[in-house]
């Protein structure tokens, strides 16, 4: 079903809100992170591990799944589609194990949240999770820069489903020339 | 320039959205999505070389899992050591 212009808009400034959202509440993580595997302050290195726990239960899953939702209803209801173009599908697919690994990383910085604010978080300890937390939100923060190259170029290239479905309005609804 | 897949005229029939393509002699292009239709049906290079560097990421995950490097270990190793948050 293909959305009236106003709902269409409403819908991607929803979508870009939450993706721009996204891209900034990844960066701030991405800075304590490195505050909490280099600083020498320990009452810096805990607070910033209990904050990495709130912004990522409280803006960053939110502003993920918003993302993933407002951009399927945006593709849905426009005559992009979902698996129409390469780069939509492209865009659905990094989405996709973003919000996964996101996810999955949620463990780890509850371990760390918690680790911080029941001990004075020594610098030894849980170093390889708190390096994983950097490498992490570094990769996090690539694909985010990625999915907004493609929205930005949107480069050619339609899908083997794309061209068929085409070829399906072509036929039933006959060619007229309007070139003459 | 080829004209395998699509006429010039394409999309401009379609129920969905009849003013919304403008043929010229160069071939159609649909003004919403701003993508044109006379292009061979052939994945384009960007998707290959994409989806190549994905599969060599995800080959390096796995790798690196296998080898005990990956992420369950770092988490079994923290509960094991501080008893973690589900005690």
């Amino acid at each position: 079903m293909i959305m009236s212009p106003s709902l269409r808009k409403l819908v991607l400034t929803a979508h870009v809100a939450s993706s721009i959202g996204w891209f900034g509440a990844v960066t701030a993580f991405l800075a304590l992170a490195l505050a909490g595997l280099f600083s020498q302050d320990r009452e810096l290195v805990r607070a910033a591990y209990q904050v990495m726990g709130v912004i990522t239960w409280f803006v960053i899953v939110p502003l993920a799944l918003s993302g993933l939702f407002t951009g399927l209803i945006s593709s849905l209801g426009t005559r992009w589609g979902v698996f129409r173009h390469y780069w939509v599908l492209m865009k659905l697919v990094l989405t996709v194990l973003a919000t996964l690994i996101l996810l999955i990383h949620t463990q780890p910085v509850d371990l760390l949240a918690d680790t911080a604010a029941r001990t004075t978080m020594l610098s030894t300890d849980l170093a390889r999770t708190r390096l994983q937390m950097v490498i992490a939100s570094g990769g996090g923060l690539v694909v985010l820069l990625v999915l907004t190259v493609l929205s930005v170029y949107k480069p050619q290239g339609m899908t083997r489903y794309g061209q068929r479905k085409l070829a399906e309005q072509r036929t039933a609804a006959p060619s007229v020339d309007t070139t003459t | 320039m080829k004209h395998e897949f699509i006429h010039p005229t394409t999309m401009e029939d379609t129920p969905m959205a009849p003013s919304s393509v403008h043929a010229d002699s160069a071939g159609a292009t649909d003004v919403d999505t701003g993508v044109r239709h006379d292009r061979p049906a052939t994945t384009p290079r960007w998707v290959k070389v994409s989806v190549g560097v994905l599969l060599l990421l995800v080959l390096v995950v796995i790798i690196l899992h296998l080898t005990g490097n990956g992420f369950g270990r770092h988490l079994h190793m923290g509960i094991i050591t501080h008893g973690g948050p589900w005690q």
